[in-house]
């Protein structure tokens, strides 16, 4: 028999299943994505290519954020999807930019030149926000080079401080990126030591546990902060925690448990003071300004211990419905239903396809294979009202 | 049978042989007391002693019979020449998977007989 996935004959496999299919149908559909892929080129066309006054500045136009690096979330209901775009001017110094917020003023003065977007703006902080009708939006973020650091550090504009903050986005994306390659280092080295038996390289490194890991990790935050977003922790500071935390698991369910205990951790090392998450590949820009707020910190520090408490129920379970149950609390009811009825329909057609099968002895339902029974043919019948 | 499935013990009858065990069909499931008697002649009868199935009163549990016996299969599916434990067994467990997504999504996702009727939008 060809490789046909083992689904429910263990509770590692099942749960994993049901993970990978929550993060699957959290992640954007195929269309918003060539959508915003499209928005996307048009805008940074707009922005950065020839006809643009702003030529001579020398932009360059790149995707940042959840987006690039593969750990977007569909938004509960009456949120935005957003697309993150750095409009990088080579050709800036910022110490001979009198006032910082310029650069934003130029993206916007640029944007509303064009007839599609100048109605759709909104000045943020550090931003230019473009609305689209259809449920995302996109920010435009200006950005020029550090001449004090390397390694792609740049400065950004800050609205309100009418200064520049330390960044690095591109240099940020590469490091999570290659975080997620832990795992290829940890299975070189269990294949070496001939360990136990391992998934297939292949699918292992196309699924990359620790970008389904921050997707459920900022689903979780989304459940959990539902009456009260505005003490929610944003998305960087989790993603940067969990791909500091992760030690290189080759499957989501062995991952997040490991990975929540880890942030556990730095709270507890950080002590008394709040834990400060700084950009990895900018040491001076710090993701969690937003936790000077004792309550926003407080509430964080509620979050993961919820995480870790229900994570640990999830992984004594022994139940279905119980297990559903947990997972509904972290992760949304609708979702994790549809879940479980997409599993319960794949299970379905590898019974039709007569790949379903049961091993004799432990009387439990596993793929076709030696020693295993084969389900016949049949129509589940009832009485009917 | 016994061979297949240590944990069923039988017992006898005049026409009748009964299977009991308790087990736990699959990954992430509860475990089940099961009866299954079998009858000469006529078609399996397969039970679940407990946990009690019908966890709401206002639901009926999709695929069962009147006496509460589970509906495994169409009469012309079944024939007195099968095994029990190539044939019921396998079914069996397979119910007990559709019946846990039920339970949590309220349907019936195994497809079958009435299945329209089965699956209410709800």
């Amino acid at each position: 028999m060809g490789a046909i996935p083992v689904l429910i004959d263990r509770f590692e496999s099942r749960v994993e299943d049901l993970l990978v299919r929550v993060c699957e149908s959290l992640q954007i559909t195929p269309t918003m994505h060539s959508d915003a892929e499209q928005r996307y080129h048009a805008i940074g066309e707009w922005l950065a290519g020839e006809t643009s006054p702003l030529q001579s500045l020398r932009p360059r136009v790149y995707s940042q954020g959840s987006m690039r690096i593969g750990t977007s979330v569909r938004p509960l209901s009456r949120q935005e999807y957003d697309l993150d775009l750095v409009c990088h001017f080579d050709g800036v110094d910022s110490a001979r930019v009198p006032n910082a917020v310029m650069l934003l003023d130029a993206i916007e003065k640029r944007l509303r030149d064009h007839d599609g977007y100048k109605d759709k703006l909104e000045r943020k902080n550090r931003c230019i926000r473009v609305i689209y009708a259809n449920k995302f939006h996109l920010d435009v973020l200006p950005a020029c080079p550090d001449r004090q650091k390397l390694n792609g550090c740049v400065v950004v504009p800050d609205r309100k401080l009418e200064d520049w903050k330390p960044s690095n986005p591109a240099g940020y994306a590469k490091w999570f990126l290659n975080q997620c390659e832990i795992r290829i280092r940890k299975f070189m080295e269990a294949r070496a030591m001939d360990a136990e038996p391992l998934p297939p390289l292949e699918s292992s490194i196309e699924k990359a546990p620790l970008k389904h890991v921050v997707q459920l990790v900022k689903r979780a935050r989304d459940i959990y902060f539902r009456a009260q977003p505005e003490l929610a922790p944003i998305s960087i500071v989790l993603t940067t925690l969990a791909a500091e935390a992760y030690g290189g698991e080759l499957t989501v369910h062995s991952a997040f448990g490991p990975t929540i205990a880890g942030v556990v951790e730095s709270i507890r090392r950080s002590g008394a003071v709040r834990l400060v998450v700084r950009n990895p590949m900018n040491p001076d820009e710090d993701f969690s300004e937003k936790w000077d707020n004792p309550a926003a910190y407080a509430a964080f520090v509620e979050f993961v211990g919820f995480l870790q408490r229900t994570w640990s129920n999830i992984s004594e379970q022994n139940d279905s419905v119980e297990l559903s149950r947990l997972l509904q609390e972290l992760f949304g009811e609708e979702l994790v239903k549809n879940t479980f009825a997409e599993q319960a329909k794949h299970i379905r057609s590898l019974r039709e396809s007569g790949s379903l099968g049961l091993k004799k002895g432990a009387a439990t339902v596993a793929s076709l294979g030696p020693g295993v029974l084969q389900i016949p043919r049949h129509t589940f019948y009832g009485d009917e009202r | 049978m016994h061979a297949a499935f240590p944990w069923l013990h039988y017992s006898l009858k005049r026409n009748e042989i009964v299977w009991k065990g308790t087990f736990r069909p699959f990954a992430l499931s509860k475990e089940y007391a099961v009866r299954i008697e079998f009858e000469i002649g006529r078609r399996p009868k397969v039970r679940i002693l407990a946990p009690s199935l019908a966890t709401d009163p206002n639901r009926k549990v999709p695929h069962t019979f009147i006496d509460g016996s589970l509906c495994l299969h169409l009469n012309e599916e079944w024939s007195s020449r099968f095994f029990i434990a190539d044939v019921i067994m396998p079914w069996l467990v397979e119910w007990l998977f559709f019946y846990e997504t039920w339970l949590v999504t309220g349907k019936w996702y195994g497809g079958g007989h009435g299945e329209e009727i089965q699956n209410p939008v709800d």
